[in-house]
């Protein structure tokens, strides 16, 4: 006897997200998932951003680490509310993970909440976390290639932030391939060019979050 | 890799389903689609398997694996592909403007049950 079943096997992360979702939203606070390899600079970029997004918006931030809780000690230092996973190896944030540590947030003080996931190119693109908005951060150190080897993460993102452009002079990538592999994959996604280093294109990917959580905002 | 993940859930979900459907012989097959954009590998699902299905309601059965590829629809001239290894561009008429379509489905498709 044949069984049809057709199921996602991840339905039951894919239910938990939008649980996830449906809290954030009831809770008026925009959600942004930061994916990249390790070492990409999703730490040190959410350290810029804070200069600029400080008086602007009230964010808090899910540091998703291996084992560490590093990135969280950096990111507090910012005064941003943060709370730590830690994913004891596992190699990608899982929903349920999130929904335990959001009820360690001040989720009513917060409008805007930082997901910083582990790094990875990989299974995190297919993990949910309930999440209104995707950045992937690709540093110019890890190659134009990672584009379209790693079609499903900057398939499914909103934008896509070439870090460590301070770096480009020292190596071959190529910045016009790399967009237009991205846009083939993504016609809509957000291409921004920045260094974290130096803090070069980091007010335009901060306008861009504000205008993104206040089109949501009032469309809620 | 998360695959021993996968194969957890691919088994919680198969022995539900099995029960919806009041089967209760043994499992000779379970047939998985698993689109070459899906972010899983086979290969690693396959030893995953070899290490999580022997204590279940799914051991002795067989894995098989539907592999879908990626497909596009072209913005240009609308026609539907198989996306040709990872170069991202219509076949037909070589314009880049394409929509990536099929090939991320990583889904449980059914199960074969033998009489009980
Ligand atoms: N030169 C340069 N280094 C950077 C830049 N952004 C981050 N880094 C460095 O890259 C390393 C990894 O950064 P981190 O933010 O921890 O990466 P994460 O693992 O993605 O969170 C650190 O040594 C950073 O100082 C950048 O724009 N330019
Ligand atoms: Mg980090
Ligand atoms: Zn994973």
């Amino acid at each position: 006897m044949e069984v049809v079943v057709t199921q996602d096997i991840l339905k039951a992360n894919d239910s938990i997200a939008e649980q996830n979702l449906a809290a954030f939203d009831e809770a008026g606070v925009y959600t942004v998932n930061v994916l990249g390899s390790p070492g990409s600079g999703k730490t040190t970029l959410l350290e810029k951003l804070a200069e600029k997004l400080n008086n602007r918006v009230k964010a808090a931030v899910i540091e998703g680490d291996l084992a560490t809780s590093k990135d969280a000690e950096r990111i507090e230092k910012l005064g941003w509310p943060t709370i730590q996973i830690n994913t004891g190896g596992g190699c990608h944030l899982e929903a349920n993970m999130v929904s335990s540590a959001m009820k360690n947030l001040p989720l009513d003080t917060s409008n805007l909440l930082f997901i910083e996931n582990v790094g990875n190119l990989v299974c995190t693109a297919s993990h949910k976390l309930g999440e209104r908005l995707r950045i992937v951060v690709l540093s110019a150190t890890e190659g134009d290639d990672k584009v379209s080897k790693y079609p499903p993460m900057f398939q499914k993102t909103n934008a896509l932030i070439m870090n460590k452009a301070d770096l480009l002079p020292y190596t071959d990538f190529d910045v016009d391939r790399m967009e237009e592999d991205a846009r083939r994959l993504n016609p809509d996604v957000e291409i921004f060019k920045v260094s974290a280093r130096t803090g070069e294109g980091i007010a335009e990917v901060a306008d861009w979050l504000v205008a993104k959580r206040e089109t949501w905002f009032a469309s809620r | 890799m998360h695959e021993l993940g996968i194969v957890e859930q691919l088994v919680r979900i198969a022995v539900d389903e099995l029960e919806k459907a009041g089967a209760e012989g043994p499992v000779s097959s379970v047939n998985l689609r698993v689109g070459v954009m899906s972010g899983a590998s086979p290969e690693a699902l396959r030893t995953a398997w070899e290490v999580v299905v022997p204590n279940t309601r799914l051991k002795g059965a067989e894995l098989l694996i539907d592999e879908p590829p990626a497909t596009c629809r072209c913005l240009e001239c609308g026609a539907t592909s198989e996306v040709d290894g990872y170069t991202f561009a219509c076949p037909s008429c070589d314009s880049g403007q394409i929509a990536i379509e099929g090939g991320s489905e990583l889904q449980l498709a059914s199960l074969e049950v033998e009489d009980s």
